[in-house]
């Protein structure tokens, strides 16, 4: 679903670090504002300027389909909660469904600062997974690896990462022929509880994935080995895309800008303080 | 002529094995010659192959002595990396081999790691793509390709660094047909035009007498034989080795007691030299096709009726998917890689459900019946046995099946000894299922399946990765399962296999069935079997070319039946 593509556009040429600089800072962006109202004003610009540089690199929304319903439904849920069961300070009621005490607050009623709370919450998720597709999506591993190489990270380190993140699509192929195989034995009951299924997943299917994951694994490291991987400590690195410095800087400078500005905004009690 | 690789007694065994792997091996091949090294599960055709790319002694270790010498310098005084440079390496596992997110970027790994400048690199890997067809794919994800595409890239990683001598262990073994017959082709094509050097270890004869020069056959790590195809296919037969795939139409010409000449010069290991020899000693008669499935007016235990499935992206996968299974009958469902073949078992087995259609087993919807009970009454060997074992003892393994499906310790006992039996494992009862060889952990993984008596059973690519013997004596399990009134479906892009045991074949193509009748009906159609990616069986091959129907293509019932037409 959220795997690399190539594709000739403006965010591809950004250097991977600096992509991978702008998903971690986002991260903190998220855990740092704290206020609903603060959520609200600083987290959108940053939400529209990510969504913008996804139209920028023509990232296959359709692709992403499913997630933006989960996300949906689970801003929703979120909305509704924080909507009903708000409890703190003084209270705006927008409607009533009914009137259900609960300690002492009546969650029948839909509250602003309910709402306020559930939306920059919603927000702050929002921040954070729009963020990975903009990387994961433009960003081939071996761009990664070599761009962690052009800084000083040994080979063997940026090898070991480009075969990790090849090796997830075989994990799960892997995985889900033995759930199928458990099914089929009776091992792994779709009705049992989801605390038996954990723990018959937690206990049993390892060791099938790990034999057959060490078997693969073994192909993969003397396909290396006769693929001269030993050779010497350096590698040619193969960027897919030119990677273009002026692109980095101009992506690099909006987002700091949006960042530094909301941190400033955030911290110097110019909006959201009481 | 410049010897390109020389082994001189060379012996072999890895740390912690009780026995040498390789013992006694002497060979050498000379520029631009094809060399086949035949032999089955544990024969030491890897162990062979990692001594001629360094892997053994730089990476593997292990004791051994010897003289392994590759372009006239000795593989130990050299590192793998530099060996890499003249000897490249096709592995049997195709998606194992690949860790690039683009086309490009796998065929450029092996360039990039020998610090080869940008610029030739991409010259070069543009070369070898364009060389094996794949140049269009340059921004693709490798792991989307098909299998037999994965395979053709790592044959052009190799390429990339323009080797002297390529080594392939397995590669064909785990493609369809139709990208086999491709890949040796392309491997025949660089052979002849480039002077490419090429060594295969294979368990598959089908189609390395079209590229060797010289075979090698391995058992048990010694040299057995070794010569040129021919001569090395006439002395196994004459000495009657079953461990050894031997063409079908040089098995049934030996059956047939057809004496050629008193040396192998004369001996047929092709199709049409085997209707040379037979044109002109039987009589040609047509006999109508036999129909076999529907003759007896049974009623079908599993019925299928305009199945239709597709993923969640909208990918269609089975498109209107028609047929019935029958009790004691073995329904062969053949086609390329990526046709939809195990995607159709996972509908079969409520794994998937179709968007469209109806599934009747028993007569009764199959949505409808209940889980625990279907899961008794049909079971499913998975292509890679490994998913299936629980890295247990042998016992254990067909035990736990069993205590999950509430079985008392007397019934579970009995069950075990009868279903060992069936596959013969009962010597290794008590063995730990991750010591097994391959064809056995695929036994056990059938013995796991056919201990609950199943009145299905679905295999997927039995015979995929299993030596000739073990791919024998599965058949045979089958065929005891058969007689005791249990329905065989195999799902598999192997013909000669199918081409044994099926009673009715359905052939997939791109999720549609583009044929469906008995093997006679399916094997007179040559162009609808190429357009669907897959290739003719030889002793169906022979009924074309000599216009005679068989009642069979099994090696046994084509002599037998060729035996009363004879003049």
């Amino acid at each position: 679903m959220i795997e690399y593509e190539f594709k000739n556009t403006f965010v591809h040429k950004v250097s991977p670090i600096g992509k991978l600089i702008v998903l971690f800072v986002s991260l903190t962006l998220a855990f740092l504002i704290q206020n609903p109202i603060k959520e609200i004003i600083l987290l959108p610009p940053w939400i529209i300027l990510t969504l913008f540089f996804w139209f920028k690199a023509k990232i296959n929304v359709k692709k992403l389909k499913n997630l933006g319903i989960f996300l949906g439904v689970i801003c929703l849920v979120i909305i509704l909660i924080e909507g009903f069961l708000y409890r703190y300070g003084s209270l705006t009621p927008l409607f009533k469904i009914g009137n259900f005490y609960f300690f002492e607050k009546n969650i029948g009623e839909f509250t602003l600062e309910g709402l306020m709370t559930g939306l920059g919450v919603c927000l702050r998720i929002l921040c954070v997974v729009i963020s990975v597709p903009l990387f994961v999506m433009t960003t081939s591993p071996e761009e990664l690896g070599y761009s962690f190489a052009n800084v000083g990270l040994p080979k063997n380190l940026v090898i070991i990462f480009i075969v990790g993140i090849s090796f997830i699509p075989t994990v799960q192929k892997s995985f889900s022929e033995i759930i199928d195989a458990y099914k089929l034995k009776g091992i792994y009951k779709e009705s049992a509880n989801l605390f038996k299924k954990l723990i018959k997943v937690y206990l049993t299917v390892p060791i099938p994935l790990f034999l057959s994951l060490l078997q693969k694994g073994v192909i993969t490291q003397i396909s290396l080995e006769t693929r001269a991987f030993g050779s010497s400590q350096k590698i040619t690195p193969i960027f897919l895309s030119q990677i273009s410095k002026v692109k980095s800087l101009i992506f690099c400078f909006l987002f700091g800008t949006i960042y530094l500005l909301s941190l400033f905004l955030n911290f110097s009690g110019i909006i959201g303080s009481k | 002529m410049t010897k390109i690789v020389e082994v001189r007694n060379l012996f072999f065994e890895y740390f912690g094995s009780q026995e040498k792997t390789l013992k006694e091996i002497n060979f050498s091949i000379e520029k631009g010659k094809c060399l086949a090294i035949l032999g089955g599960n544990g024969s030491g055709k890897t162990t062979l192959i990692y001594h001629l790319n360094g892997i053994i002694p730089h990476a593997i270790k292990g004791k051994g002595n010897g003289i392994v010498k590759v372009l006239n310098t000795e593989v130990k005084n050299q590192s793998i990396s530099e060996i890499s440079k003249n000897v490249c390496t096709v592995l049997q596992d195709p998606e194992a081999q690949i860790i690039g997110s683009t086309v490009y970027t796998q065929c450029a790994s092996h360039l990039s790691n020998l610090e080869v400048k940008k610029e030739e690199i991409e010259k070069k890997v543009k070369q070898s793509l364009e060389e094996i067809s794949l140049s269009t794919y340059w921004h693709t994800n490798p792991k989307k390709l098909s299998y037999g595409q994965m395979q053709k890239l790592s044959i052009a990683t190799s390429l990339s660094v323009s080797p002297q001598l390529l080594l392939l262990d397995e590669p064909i073994s785990h493609i369809d047909a139709k990208s086999g017959e491709e890949i040796i082709n392309l491997l025949n094509k660089l052979k002849q035009q480039k002077g490419m050097s090429l060594i295969i270890a294979t368990q598959k004869s089908e189609y390395i007498k079209e590229i060797a020069d010289e075979i090698l056959v391995l058992q048990k790590g010694k040299i057995s034989h070794y010569g040129e195809p021919r001569e090395v296919f006439y002395n196994l037969l004459e000495e009657k080795v079953q461990q050894i795939e031997i063409p079908r139409i040089s098995v049934l010409i030996n059956k047939l007691n057809i004496k050629t000449t008193n040396t192998s010069s004369g001996f047929p290991i092709t199709v049409e030299e085997g209707y040379n020899l037979l044109s002109g000693i039987i009589n040609k008669k047509k006999f109508p096709t036999k129909k076999q499935v529907k003759s007896d007016n049974q009623l079908p235990i599993l019925s299928l009726r305009n199945v239709s499935f597709s993923y969640f992206d909208g990918t269609k996968i089975l498109n209107d998917i028609s047929f019935d299974v029958f009790q004691s009958k073995c329904l062969g469902i053949v086609g390329k890689n990526g046709a939809g073949k195990t995607t159709l078992a996972r509908v079969l087995l409520k794994l998937l459900k179709p968007y469209k259609g109806n599934i009747k087993y028993m007569d009764v919807e199959l949505q409808k019946y209940p889980n625990d009970r279907l899961y008794n009454e049909i079971g499913l060997v998975l292509q890679h046995p490994e998913h299936q074992l629980l890295g247990k003892a042998v016992e254990e393994e067909i035990k736990e099946v069993l205590k999950n499906k509430n079985y008392d310790k007397n019934e579970i006992e009995l069950r075990i000894q009868e279903s060992l039996k069936i596959v013969s494992l009962e010597e290794k009862r008590n063995f730990f299922s991750g010591k097994l060889s391959y064809g056995e952990k695929k036994k056990l993984s059938i013995a796991t399946v056919i201990a609950t008596r199943p009145n299905i059973i679905i295999l997927d690519e039995p015979s995929t990765g299993i030596d000739y013997k073990s791919r024998i004596e599965i058949a045979d399990a089958l065929n005891k399962l058969k007689k005791n009134g249990c329905a065989i479906i195999i799902i598999t892009h192997d013909m000669e296999y199918i081409s044994d045991y099926a009673d009715e074949i359905i052939v997939l193509h791109e999720g549609v069935v583009s044929m469906q009748g008995t093997p006679q009906e399916i094997f007179a159609n040559i162009d609808k079997l190429q357009e669907s990616g897959l290739r003719m069986p030889e002793l169906a091959k022979l009924g074309n070319l000599s216009n005679i129907n068989f009642p069979s293509f099994a090696v046994d019932k084509v002599a037998r039946f060729l035996k009363s037409k004879m003049k």
